[in-house]
């Protein structure tokens, strides 16, 4: 288990730096008109102030994030000691990472505006500049792929639903074990219906001037739009795909699937992310390019809405925009009327969730290493409970009760349930026994063996008396 | 399993083998046919040049000012207007849709149907359903039309005079503006 926590951390980490290393990466360059994110003229770059800011921003950048690489990968060690540590200083980490973020983008940013207006470095006639080039807007339809691309995927991803209610019904499962597949269902469908979404608001997204020449604004509009509409339908394709093949696998080959399946879907669930990011990193280079090679670019100088760091336009009516500080991000418009209040309700209800997520899983993980097994017998009803998991039965249901020294000899897969170092609870199933639900102190002999007409109990004591106890018990009542 | 004690009621119980083979063979099969359909989609989409859009399109810049006392729909109007007498907009040509020119520029489509509504009525374009807005040809002017040019000119030679600009000076600019606009369907 603490192998598997290290191996999705250390993942999550690889990723996580990277990717923000590279993509805010550029501030220090002269890009689109702007460095730092405030436009500047061009022969203002090699300024004393702006080139000193620069060199002192880029470097201090490198050094954040190659710290915060390396941190992020030690931290993860914290696994194999203790689990509750590691959560808590990894979510220390995380939390000093983004604030560190955005301290080094918008500190800097701010600076250079207040270089920008000590210089009178500003362009009146570029200010609060609206430009329409007609022949994009008469063509935007044309610049994107048709939404109706992830409809047969949508259909297909929504209709395993009968593989599902199959699976339950073929191989008798409750609902306590149907919990992960209708999981697994909702997100597959979800992640479907996610982007699409994301695609017609791409679609309705406004089209840029970036230049007097039509052929660029075409040429750059197309290049972005069609990037992010074709990631969009890939990436449907690819989740819906993964999920319709998870699901026929539940139906045809059973519910207990072996870790290298949910690994392989864990693959392809991340092929389906390439399928976004590959098109849409391919466009950044590319428009890089259009945009460097154009002798007649256009520049709204809006700075003055940008100068706390964020964007704030209370005469936009967008309420979000494309980030200054990375072109395939997108922002808010703290401007518009009831974005502030969204973006403070949306953020607390995120971090209360994350919060009582963690708070959940700590008490989970903390019942399973406390757990104390009970069994309780009253007029021909058995019970046995732990951890928050329960099995209750009547006598009739009994086929036979037996003392075993060790669990049987088989390949036993948690449906639902917790499988520690010392106790193993919950819902299991295993190749040869089938559905089983187990009680288990792993280090702890002998255990109770109860097969019902439909499912198998294993549970023991901590105190072998206590278990042969329990087997009297129930052997008595059925010999009566 | 080593057994210590067992206590049998009725039938043994009924035990699943989910063991069979051609299940297995079913995973492998369909493992593999998945990965080739994600390969494929990957290059699809890798392969997916961008070619440039070549269509041969019509081009004029609007640029709006919404800083300026100037109200949306008139400066848009008037860029408009421009457009078309520099032959930038050509006769027939489709100006884009209500809703993408508000989207693009940021305003109410109301204001941009205001636009339309005016430019129809001055004759410049021609509304259809199914079309939408197109440039109309060349027309003759108007008594109207003259009644308004003559309003304008006159506010314009008045603050020229007023300004100390002399009439040679004033004619000029005007033959200089006039010489840049070729309308299609017009004579040069």
């Amino acid at each position: 288990m603490a192998l598997i926590l290290f191996i999705v951390f250390i993942i999550c980490d690889l990723m996580i730096v990277p990717i923000c290393w590279y993509t805010y990466g550029k501030q220090g360059e002269y890009r689109e008109g702007m460095v730092l994110g405030v436009h500047i003229p061009p022969e203002c770059v090699s300024h004393p102030e702006v080139s000193d800011l620069c060199s002192r921003s880029v470097k201090n950048w490198k050094r954040f994030q190659a710290v915060n690489f390396a941190v992020s990968l030690l931290i993860c060690f914290l696994c194999f000691w203790n689990f509750t540590v590691f959560i808590l200083v990894w979510m220390i980490w995380i939390a000093e990472y983004i604030l560190g973020l955005e301290y080094l983008i918008i500190v800097p940013h701010r600076r250079m505006y207040r270089i920008k207006l000590d210089h009178g470095w500003i362009d009146e006639s570029r200010k609060r500049i609206v430009r329409i080039d007609t022949a994009v807007s008469a063509a935007a339809e044309k610049l994107v792929l048709d939404w109706k691309y992830h409809l047969p995927i949508l259909i297909l991803t929504a209709l395993t639903v009968f593989l599902v209610w199959g699976t339950q019904g073929k191989y008798r499962m409750s609902s306590g074990e149907m919990l992960v597949i209708w999981a697994l269902y909702g997100s597959g469908v979800g992640v479907c219906v996610l982007f699409l979404v994301f695609h017609i608001w791409i679609t309705r997204a406004p089209n840029r001037v970036y230049s007097e020449r039509t052929e660029v604004n075409l040429a750059v509009n197309r290049l972005t739009k069609r990037a992010w509409t074709e990631g969009c339908t890939a990436a449907s394709w690819l989740n819906g795909i993964a999920w319709i093949w998870m699901s026929a696998g539940y139906f045809f080959a059973g519910p207990e699937l072996s870790g290298f399946e949910y690994l392989i879907y864990g693959l392809l669930i991340t092929i389906a992310a390439a399928g976004f990011l590959v098109p849409v990193i391919r466009s950044v280079g590319k428009r890089k390019e259009l945009l460097e090679a154009d002798p007649s670019p256009f520049y709204v100088d809006d700075d003055e809405y940008w100068k706390y760091g964020w964007y704030n336009n209370p005469n936009d009516r967008r309420i979000l925009v494309q980030d200054r500080f990375n072109s395939m991000n997108y922002t808010t418009n703290f401007g518009r009327p009831g974005v502030k209040r969204a973006v403070i309700i949306f953020t607390t209800v995120i971090t209360v969730s994350c919060a009582a997520l963690v708070v959940w899983v700590f008490s989970i993980l903390a019942a399973f290493d406390n757990a104390e097994v009970v069994f309780a017998g009253n007029e021909g009803t058995y019970s046995f409970e732990a951890a928050g998991y329960s099995c209750e039965f009547e006598e009739e249901e009994i086929r036979s009760v037996s003392l075993i020294e060790s669990m049987p000899d088989d390949k036993f897969t948690k449906t639902n349930g917790g499988d520690t170092e010392k106790v193993d609870i919950g819902h299991f199933r295993g190749k040869s026994t089938g559905k089983c639900m187990m009680f288990i102190y792993k280090k702890y002999t002998p255990i109770l063996e109860i097969k019902l007409e439909d499912m198998t109990v294993f549970a023991n004591s901590r105190d072998a008396q206590e278990t042969e106890g329990w087997y009297e018990e129930l052997s008595a009542q059925l010999q009566s | 399993m080593i057994c210590r004690k067992k206590f049998w009621l009725n039938k043994c119980p009924r035990t699943v083998d989910y063991n069979i083979p051609h299940r297995h063979r079913f995973r492998s099969v369909s493992m593999i046919f998945v990965f080739l359909l994600d390969i494929s989609i990957i290059c699809i989409i890798i392969n997916n040049t961008d070619d440039t859009y070549k269509r041969e399109a019509m081009r004029v810049i609007i640029s709006l000012d919404m800083s300026s006392t100037v109200p949306i729909y008139v400066q848009l109007r008037n860029q408009i207007v421009t457009g078309i007498g520099r032959g930038e907009l050509k006769a027939g040509e489709t100006l884009p849709s209500v809703r993408q020119m508000a989207q693009d520029a940021g305003v109410n489509s109301m204001t941009v149907n205001k636009t339309y509504q005016i430019l129809k009525t001055e004759g410049f374009i021609e509304i259809d359903r199914r079309k939408g807005a197109t440039v109309c040809p060349v027309q003759h002017a108007e008594e109207r039309f003259r009644e308004k040019l003559e309003a304008e000119l006159e506010l314009l030679s008045a603050e020229a005079s007023l300004k100390g600009m002399d009439k040679k000076e004033f004619l000029r600019i005007c033959e200089e503006m006039f010489q840049t606009m070729h309308p299609a369907g017009s004579e040069a």
